[in-house]
């Protein structure tokens, strides 16, 4: 197996090569392990990453299925506290080392990561990172394990993110798609005084000509210029949002199976990350560049999809009971965990449904209604 | 034949473009499951009920919307055989002043309940200290006659000069200084580029207006509307710039990135004003940015591209269109040294409207690195586009280093 692999899979004809880099031990950041960098600008250890790559890996591994894009490979490389093998999520003897994430490593995984794209124009790429990033303007710096090392450049332990993109379209592969979770604010003026925003592993250039047009979106766990969120030991909540786009609330069945389409999973992501951001007072809106349409992946069974009954007024949901039933599924009483403030959130299989409130000693109130990812809003008036 | 007339509530704003919209047919007026029938429509943002009406069978429908703001909305309705349904959207919070009507549609500023969630909660004393300055000592804005500042290549470089055209400070048109927002208006009918330059906080930004401006429907000049405020998150400023046009200013808000994706359905709507580029080069512009960022290449507009870029060439932003359809589109060998020559004369043209043609031209650009005839070019595009505020649609640059 080629080095930094923990999936390959011999593939005739088109297929799907995903690239995953998780950086959370930063030895030249605070609490790191070796001297501190003087370009720190407070950055800090993380723990998120590693866990958040590993899960993204995972799923790829497990869950991913385009059926004429089959996965065929996974490079994984991650920065860690206390480094353990990655154990096959459906092979639990198949157990591999993981490389460390650092710049010398990444450059020759990239390099690997495009030489495998460029072996067939139909083929798709899935590029993943999680970790520290700085942004600046167009710009953005994908910070590696050994940033800062370099005491007069610590940008040589970055990736120059904008460049990779654009050094990527010389690839032959026509659909890739990016997924940058990491912070974009942080060091506001390193990116201009170095003049650069990291390594350039890939020099930019023309999509050689005769080639298909590429496409190649890219989605943000932020805002150019904010934060993005975590807690500890959990993975991010743009991972998190993200996976619950890839596995149920990005799938669409416009072509009468379900499927992931660029343009909606970057809707859910919005949506679901938006939410968890919330829940611990932070405000974290995911944003996307590029987003051309394309199928991503493929859904076996049928997707759930986020449900809000609200009530009319507002307040009465609060004191309401409130039940369901699939077209010719049982009676199920909604479950009392999803009740907050003026809504009741449920997540059920997609499918048509009759939503019951009764409000105290009111007639019970019926609303029919299609459920279907992402989102739902089911509004139940209180009757006079 | 029945209909479903669409439309968005909005008391603040009065606009034909008001959101995108997707139907999708759920079930026949039998109660039979369909699927796969899909509409996609631009509807309407008004308080008199004035919708886009869409002929559809009979039946239950799903109607999503999503607003230029990145919200959606999404309601079901049923319509009964030559039936036209009303179905009026609501979002789930409103503008916090009527006269953000406009900002708040395009997403330049938080919903009523988004703010006042935000100011509830426990601020550190570096923000609650610079949020008193920020109340204490408004913005000023000028509106300095420096068409230097923008027009040329000598532009990338002047833009950071404040130069010594240095008018007197204009005067907010409306403001909120519990939120830290004020709103001024600048108009604007000389063929020119009109400038305003921004000072707050120990921080200088150069605005490019996108004036003259007319209207699309009425075909008088607008005003741009110029929100200076600060983001309530990290209390950084933040510069929203629309133009008074109502049936165009939901399109600046389509173009940021994200609400990108859905600009393709606001296809025909742009090739609508691309291909009225006579009378609004502004509007066709922006047209010809989201045909080109929607990835579609139906509908015979590439070549109003090369128009676009020819018949006005006090525009940066056609030539970068231009040269981006090339290098997205190859048609020939060619293609490439035709984008590399556009990407040059767009450089010589100057600051680009939009912000959208600083990154594209500096992409466009950094794909030529090496050729000696770009990279001094694309040295001085880059430094301008770290300084740009890339969630705007209208050129935003912060001319001095970040204040503390």
């Amino acid at each position: 197996m080629e080095p930094f692999l923990v999936h390959d899979v011999a593939v005739a004809g088109p297929a799907t090569h995903a690239l995953v880099i998780g950086v959370g031990a930063y030895p030249h950041l605070n609490g790191g392990t070796a001297k501190r960098t003087a370009d720190h600008d407070g950055m800090e250890q993380l723990t998120s990453p590693p866990i958040s790559a590993r899960e993204f890996a995972a799923w790829l591994i497990s869950e991913f299925h385009h059926p004429d894009k089959p996965l065929a490979s996974v490079a994984l490389l991650l920065s860690e506290a206390a480094p353990t093998p990655f154990v096959d999520p459906t092979d639990g003897a198949k157990s591999f080392a993981v490389a460390e994430a650092t710049s010398k490593n990444v450059e020759d995984a990239i390099k690997a990561f495009f030489k495998r794209g460029d072996q067939d124009v139909g083929n798709q790429l899935i590029f993943y990172f999680c970790g520290h990033g700085i942004g600046q303007g167009t710009d953005t710096a994908l910070l590696l394990a050994d940033y800062g090392q370099d005491e007069l450049n610590a940008l040589r332990g970055a990736i120059d993110f904008r460049i990779l993109r654009l050094g990527m379209n010389r690839c032959k592969a026509a659909n890739q798609i990016y997924f940058v979770d990491a912070c974009r604010s942080s060091t506001d003026t390193l990116i201009e005084a170095a003049g650069n925003a990291g390594l350039v592993v890939i020099g930019a250039g023309p999509r050689p000509h005769g080639l298909e047009p590429r496409r190649a979106p890219v989605f943000y766990a932020t805002h150019n210029g904010f934060k993005a969120y975590a807690l500890p030991g959990q993975a991010t909540i743009f991972t998190e949002a993200l996976l619950k786009g890839l596995r149920d609330l990005g799938a669409d069945d416009d072509m009468g199976d379900w499927r992931v389409t660029t343009g909606k999973l970057q809707t859910a992501v919005e949506h679901v990350a938006e939410r968890a951001a919330a829940d611990i007072e932070k405000r974290q809106v995911p944003t996307a560049d590029d987003v051309s349409n394309f199928y991503l992946t493929f859904i076996k069974d049928i997707p759930d999809a986020l449900v809000y009954v609200v009530s009319n007024p507002p307040d009465a949901i609060d004191t309401a009971s409130l039940s369901f039933q699939l077209a010719g599924g049982a009676l199920i009483n909604a479950p009392v965990a999803g009740r907050k403030p003026q809504l009741w959130a449920l997540q059920l299989p997609s499918g048509d449904y009759e939503f019951t409130a009764v409000f105290g000693a009111k007639p019970p109130q019926k609303v029919r209604n299609h459920v279907h990812p992402t989102f739902r809003q089911v509004t139940i008036a209180v009757p006079p | 034949m029945s209909s479903l007339s669409v439309y968005l509530q909005k008391y603040s704003v009065d606009t034909s473009m008001g959101a995108v919209a997707t139907l999708q047919q759920l079930s026949d007026d039998k109660g039979n499951p369909v699927r796969g029938t899909r509409t996609e429509v631009t509807i309407p943002a008004n308080n008199h009920g004035n919708a886009n009406s869409v002929d559809v069978a009979p039946g239950r429908w799903l109607v999503e919307a999503t607003l230029p703001s990145g919200e959606i909305i999404t309601t079901e309705v049923a319509v009964e055989k030559d039936e036209d349904l009303s179905v009026p959207l609501h979002s789930v919070e409103h503008s916090p002043h009527e006269w953000l009507g406009m900002q708040y549609l395009v997403g330049n500023i938080e919903g009523e309940q988004t703010l006042q969630r935000l100011s509830s909660r426990k601020s550190t004393p570096e923000s609650a200290e610079r949020d008193m300055l920020a109340r204490n000592s408004p913005p000023v804005v000028r509106f300095p006659n420096q068409d230097s500042a923008l027009r040329g290549a000598a532009a990338w470089q002047n833009v950071f000069k404040s130069g010594d055209d240095r008018p007197a400070p204009q005067w907010p048109l409306m403001e909120d200084s519990g939120r830290v927002t004020w709103l001024y208006h600048a108009q604007g009918i000389e063929p020119r580029r009109h400038l305003a330059r921004v000072e707050w906080m120990g921080e200088d930004f150069a605005v490019s207006l996108p004036l003259p401006w007319m209207t699309v429907r009425f075909h008088n000049f607008a005003t741009a509307e110029i929100m200076v405020g600060l983001e309530p998150r990290e209390n950084k400023i933040r510069i929203g710039v629309v133009v008074s046009d109502p049936d165009f200013a939901p399109m600046a808000g389509l173009m940021t990135a994200a609400t990108l994706p859905k600009a393709a359905i606001a296809f025909d709507q742009a090739r609508d004003l691309l291909f009225g580029k006579g009378e609004h080069p502004l509007a066709a512009t922006a047209g010809a940015y989201v045909l080109l960022a929607a990835g579609r290449q139906e509908g015979g507009w590439h070549g109003w591209v090369d128009n676009l870029a020819k018949r006005f060439p006090e525009i940066p932003d056609g030539a970068i269109l231009r040269a981006a359809l090339r290098l997205r589109f190859p048609k020939t060998q060619d293609s490439s040294a035709e984008a590399k020559a556009s990407l040059l004369e767009a450089f010589d043209r100057g600051i680009p409207y939009y912000s959208a043609g600083i990154s594209w031209l500096l992409d466009g650009l950094s794909q030529f690195v090496g050729d000696p005839a770009v990279d001094e070019k694309l040295r001085l595009v880059h430094k301008v586009a770290l300084r740009l505020d890339v969630s705007q649609a209208f050129t935003v640059i912060r001319t001095t280093e970040r204040g503390k």
